[in-house]
């Protein structure tokens, strides 16, 4: 009892930590900056380049992330583990760095006879990709790992086949927690900065996205729309965390 | 009519069985880690055996050495394990036409409303599993089952988590259900009183094996071995010493003994066949008379099982309560019992 009152201190100081540097920030700022920040071209382009890209990657993410995470939920503890730290290594490698092996590996000519990636909007899509996918792997591998198997196994014995029990019952009942993660490697997609420069160059009206945009404003010296884009995505990321807090509240009640 | 033969390796542990159950009521019985539940994973599909077949009512569902295999869900077998398995995010109604819909069944509603009505779940229709008591999740659950006309229900301890007058009603229910729609089941459990209450046919399982099997009644009179007789509750187990036609010698005590069948080496007594003497009255007549001293009282609701000590012997016998007060017995108490000839099975190691 005295201990939680005690460790009460700590939490008050990291949550006045946080609140300090985002309302710090809209103090720098004024509603005309963000009129300005929307009028301007570059950034309207930077924004579309931003969604094009890390949609693409939420949707390479899910196409082969969400079944990677079934096989490691269902499949036997080694293997599971095994793969599973071969999935951090993205996580793990800074973004910077992905950025530069992979412009290695898209330098190789062999590659190059094929698609020249560099500098390009599928070269900074992949870029993206490779940060966000483990995030899609590992909620979808938790989200399955909640779900015991014995509702699929019902489902089948009331007669319903591989396909429709799995749909009715482990998906369902899994999605809220997937599509959560799904949020989460978007917006890790949204904001990446080191890969995505690397990898595709950074260009204006190109291959430009806001975080590449932020950075330009800045050492260009508009410290104050840099700002105003940042708290942009300050804005987009609390939206983000709402709608999963929300979502997962409302699959727990169920589980 | 259900057989089932099936040969599991998995590493630690094997499972080796041939069941044969041709009543309605059918009892594996076994104590925990004697592969009761894997065998019911393995009928209903969950598992495959490295050898076996499965069929039931005729129909061959499985046959490892001829490639027959009939997937989960066409197997047509109701399972209910112990874990609450309502469909979390479906209201009760969904939940139980869920199998309905699945195979695409025609919808009764007639058989429905009166599964529902006598399951008393008639309005938790539109409720969710976790508004549900263990009690209510059961009988969801069973009723889930029935709906789909399974060719048999396959239980695997499915009220152990439940408190005792909600397992003893749901288990009354689940036998009205299963008599009224005549679909034969396979009850797994543990507990000798579910045992005994439920079965019509029992196979006794041990580390993977049955080691005895058929009608309750002669299963539950004559245990074949000495480790059936102790899961059977048979707390009188004796090594025979000497064996003569209708006389046993047990530890320098001679007793007379009716039709001894096959193989014996110990004999085995019920504590209730163990009958108390009123010693005030001519026992000259009373069989196998063993005079002893009550050595400790075990305390049971309605009953009392006295531990009784005659030199090397030890012998249980249960009495009422009553009877206890009414005689003044106590530890220490000096008292007759006889050991009734008829009551007295033998059985091997």
């Amino acid at each position: 009892m005295k201990l939680t009152k005690f460790s009460f201190i700590p939490a008050i100081l990291l949550v006045a930590f946080v609140l300090l540097v985002i309302i710090w920030g809209f103090l720098g700022v004024t509603l005309s900056d963000f009129r300005k920040l929307f009028l301007d071209g570059e950034f309207i382009s930077a924004v579309v380049f931003g969604l094009e890209t890390s949609f693409t990657s939420v949707f390479l993410s899910c196409l082969l992330g969400v079944p990677t995470g079934f096989m490691l939920a269902r499949s036997d503890r080694f293997l599971s583990k095994f793969l599973d730290a071969i999935f951090d290594v993205p996580i793990i490698i800074p973004p910077l760095i992905v950025g530069v092996l992979l412009l290695n590996v898209f330098n190789n000519s062999f590659i190059g006879k094929f698609y020249s990636f560099i500098f390009t909007f599928w070269g900074a899509a992949i870029a993206q990709f490779f940060i966000a996918f483990p995030f899609t792997v590992k909620a979808s591998k938790s989200a399955f790992e909640l779900v015991s198997p014995i509702y699929e196994r019902i489902a089948m014995t009331l007669g319903a086949n591989y396909y429709k029990s799995f749909f009715d019952t482990t998906f369902k009942l899994a999605r809220n927690s997937i599509l959560s993660g799904l949020v989460l490697s978007w917006l890790r997609s949204l904001g990446e900065f080191g890969a995505t420069l690397i990898v595709g160059g950074g260009i204006a009206y190109k291959t430009e996205n806001i975080p590449i945009n932020i950075y330009l404003k800045i050492m260009e010296g508009n410290f104050r729309e840099g700002l105003a884009a940042s708290l942009f995505i300050v804005l987009v990321a609390f939206l983000c965390v709402l709608f999963i807090k929300l979502i997962l509240a409302k699959s727990k009640i169920m589980l | 009519m259900i057989e089932a033969v099936l040969k599991k390796d998995f590493g630690n542990f094997s499972i080796d069985v041939e069941i044969r159950f041709k009543g309605l009521k059918n009892v594996l019985f076994g104590i925990s880690g004697s592969g009761k539940s894997s065998i019911l994973k393995m009928i209903v599909g969950f598992y495959e055996p490295d050898r076996g077949k499965v069929i039931v009512n005729n129909k061959v569902l499985l046959d490892v050495e001829r490639g027959v295999n009939t997937p989960i869900f066409k197997r047509g077998i109701g399972y209910i394990p112990q874990e609450y398995t309502l469909f979390p995010h479906m209201d009760i109604e969904a939940n139980l036409l869920y199998g309905v819909k699945s195979k695409r069944l025609k919808f009764d509603k007639k058989r429905f409303d009166l599964l529902i009505e006598l399951a008393g779940i008639k309005n938790l229709l539109k409720l969710y599993p976790n508004q549900l008591s263990g009690g209510q999740k059961q009988r969801v659950s069973l009723i889930r089952a029935l709906l789909v006309e399974p060719e048999i229900l396959l239980l695997d301890e499915p009220f152990s988590a439940l408190d005792r007058p909600i397992r003893e009603e749901l288990r009354e229910l689940l036998s009205e259900l299963l008599d009224s729609f005549n679909i034969p089941a396979i009850f797994v459990t543990h507990d000798l009183e579910e045992a005994y209450e439920f079965a019509d046919e029992i196979a006794i399982l041990e580390s993977g094996n049955v080691i005895q099997a058929g009608k309750k009644d002669e299963v539950f009179s004559s245990p074949e071995s000495r480790s059936i007789a102790r899961l059977l509750g048979f707390k009188n187990i004796f090594e025979i010493d000497e064996l003569r036609s209708d006389e046993i010698v047990v530890k320098g005590f001679s007793f007379k003994v009716r039709r001894l069948k096959g193989s014996c080496k110990f004999v085995f007594i019920k504590p209730e066949d163990v009958l108390l003497l009123r010693t005030d009255r001519d026992i000259s007549n009373k069989e196998n008379v063993v005079f002893g001293e009550v050595l400790k009282f075990f305390e049971k609701p309605g009953s009392v099982l006295l531990k009784i000590k005659s030199k090397g012997l030890i012998v249980y016998s249960r009495v009422t309560r009553h009877v206890v007060v009414k005689m003044g017995i106590s530890e220490g108490s000096r008292v007759a019992v006889s050991l009734k000839k008829d009551t007295i099975v033998c059985g091997d190691e």
